[in-house]
């Protein structure tokens, strides 16, 4: 429920972001008296037009997600695609209402700075959104399958970051002599799975070891409506970025030979 | 005498078979390992099994069933003995063999009762000597104990080993003849001859070595005489889980401890692959089919076992156990347990366990 509220009014912020960095660009450029030539009006209009549009590119972009790690060069790269998509919109719109074109200086500070504001409210809103997904009791527990050093390395992480996914319980299929990992408890072998499961109102797993039974643990999430995750180093991959490609458009986890960085975008 | 079973395990190495259900109670080729169990033990000696509080129910309910199987199990031998006499051939209800499967064996009437231990999870539990004696205090046993494991399957008699018994703490050790094997076990070590009740005298103890000395490894059989009660209750409260470890202790105290060496099959179903070769032993290379199941061009190898109202087609199933109610359509299963409810359509598996209500259905 937090976070359908906090998406709305993500999306809500963002579209009033989008206009008022457009209005503050006409102001700039235009100044504060309104031109007869380029009337506010139609420009405001055409903003509004495109602010839908550009919150969909947003969203498929997935700009949005929970996933999402709003302050990195990813994340400012699809806001900067999404933005010239918004201002290419806002010239159609523009064009389409008024049978004409207008300052090209006025289009690129009403893009740049759109992407700045932009930019800079998802990494502010970010942060309050964390603090408030992870409020206790956390909108988003975490099991997390085995206590390696693996497992180890994940929670700390999670923890030190503050993500929305908080982990709150541990089980071992093998059995461990360790009682938590920082600070979260290790509560047992996996026949503790379903009353974890059901006590701590667990919404994602994680498995950190164990792969023979990832089977059964995606059974389980599958029938409680669980999302399961998994640790591409229990599968023995140890690289640090793991895509998911097709062949064929049959999905498969993709370990890229070593190429330059340039061959990642033809491989 | 009075017999023990052990059952108060929570089998976490076998999950996900054991999620919902106690090892004791796992179908063996079609058999709860219980029943298997119980079976072999001579009619007139009382058993008690101790269970944990999570799996109460379910022995209830075995016992339950157990004793409706053996009233209609009577009624079927007083109405077959009757037909035979007047000619007839057709032969009494059995829940799941094919026409070449012995029933089991024995047929005595056991006077059952279930003990529960106040634990629901495995960090609560007694310990297995702490449970024998909780059992002895509280009900003031004062009787030989035949002590036996819940999660043994035992191919020899019981009523042989309890024969043998001359009055001093006696074990039952199975020749597991790879000492490669016996390494996962608890050795044990003997003189060479045995005595004129067949026994062999007990000399000492491997606990899972890395250089057995022998390939006799012990069972969860034993047989415990009422004078040496005393010293297994005081034993229990510094080790209440080491049930081997008492028979070490009576070694160091003086007391004199025998064995009885079987060759017979005898499995510590304690793990999936223990679970399948068992399997494969008991059922053999056919198919072992419980009530109203269907199949349609399917090809079978190995042991396999089909569970009641268990539905196969188009599938190629190698020494696979398929429990209740399991839908399985164009697969290919090799070395596989697949718990109750499954459905699986379209996939290959090998070597895999898969928990009640599993859904693989390929797209």
């Amino acid at each position: 429920m937090r976070r359908i509220f906090l998406t709305i009014i993500w999306l809500i912020t963002d579209a009033l972001i989008f206009v008022g960095a457009y209005s503050v660009a006409y102001f700039l450029k235009v100044g504060w008296i309104f031109s007869s030539d380029l009337p506010f009006e139609t420009f405001f209009t055409a903003t509004l037009m495109t602010v839908g549009g550009w919150l969909i590119v947003m969203i498929t972009m997935r700009n949005l997600a929970l996933s999402r790690i709003q302050m990195s060069p990813r994340n400012f790269a699809y806001i900067a695609y999404a933005c010239i998509i918004g201002m290419a919109g806002f010239a159609l719109s523009f064009y389409f209402l008024k049978q004409t074109l207008f300052s090209r200086l006025l289009l690129l500070l009403a893009g740049t700075l759109s992407l700045i504001f932009v930019c800079m409210w998802h990494i502010l809103f970010d942060q309050i959104q964390r603090r408030i997904l992870r409020m206790n009791p956390p909108t988003y527990p975490l099991l997390v399958i085995g206590t390696n050093r693996e497992a180890e390395r994940l929670i700390e992480k999670l923890q030190r970051k503050r993500s929305p996914i908080v982990p709150v319980a541990i089980l071992d299929g093998k059995g461990t002599s360790k009682t938590n990992i920082d600070g979260i408890p290790v509560l047992g072998k996996l026949d503790k799975l379903e009353q974890t499961i059901d006590e701590k109102k667990i919404t994602h797993l994680v498995q950190c070891d164990q792969i023979e039974h990832s089977l059964n643990l995606l059974s389980v999430c599958r029938s409680k409506g669980i999302t399961y995750m998994l640790l591409p180093y229990t599968l023995g991959i140890i690289e640090d970025r793991v895509p998911a490609e097709a062949l064929e458009g049959k999905q498969v986890v993709a370990v890229p030979r070593g190429t330059s960085r340039l061959g990642w975008f033809f491989r | 005498m009075h017999a023990f079973i052990l059952a108060g395990g929570f089998a976490t190495r076998l999950w996900p078979l054991t999620e919902k259900r106690a090892k004791p109670l796992l179908p063996l080729a079609g058999v709860p390992l219980l029943t298997h169990l119980v079976e072999k033990i001579p009619a007139g000696i009382p058993i008690t099994v101790s269970t944990n509080a999570r799996f109460a129910e379910d022995f209830e309910e075995w016992k339950h069933s157990r004793h409706a199987e053996r009233s209609e199990a009577s009624q079927s031998e007083a109405e077959r003995s009757r037909s035979t006499s007047q000619g007839s051939e057709e032969s009494a209800p059995n829940s799941m063999r094919d026409a070449s499967t012995p029933p089991l064996q024995g047929s005595a009437q056991h006077d059952v009762s279930i003990l529960i231990e106040d634990s629901g999870h495995e960090d609560e539990k007694l310990g297995a000597l702490g449970a024998v004696a909780k059992w002895i205090v509280e009900e003031k046993i004062d009787d030989d104990v035949l002590l036996l494991a819940g999660d043994n399957y035992m191919g020899f008699s019981i009523a042989s080993f309890i024969e043998r018994f001359t009055g001093k703490p006696l074990l039952a050790a199975y020749d597991i003849r790879s000492k490669e094997a016996a390494k996962k076990f608890g050795i044990v070590l003997t003189e060479n001859s045995s005595n004129a009740s067949g026994t062999i005298r007990v000399t000492g103890f491997q606990e899972k070595p890395a250089e057995p000395q022998s390939t006799l490894i012990s069972t969860g059989c034993y047989l415990l005489p009422a004078e040496s009660l005393q010293e297994l209750m005081s034993f229990s409260q510094s080790h209440p889980d080491n049930i081997g470890g008492v028979f070490e202790h009576f070694l160091s105290e003086g007391t004199e401890v025998e064995c009885v060496s079987f060759g017979e099959p005898w499995f510590d179903i304690g793990s999936f692959d223990a679970y399948l070769e068992a399997t494969k032993v008991l059922v053999g290379e056919r198919v072992l089919r419980g009530e109203k199941t269907l199949e349609r061009d399917t090809e079978f190898h190995g042991s396999n076992v089909i569970g009641d109202n268990s539905k196969i087609a188009r599938s190629t199933l190698t020494n696979v156990v398929l429990f209740e109610h399991c839908e399985v359509e164009d697969c290919v299963l090799e070395n596989c347990i697949v718990d109750d409810g499954c459905i699986l359509r379209g996939v290959d598996l090998s070597g895999k366990m898969l928990r009640a209500g599993t859904h693989l259905v390929q797209r």
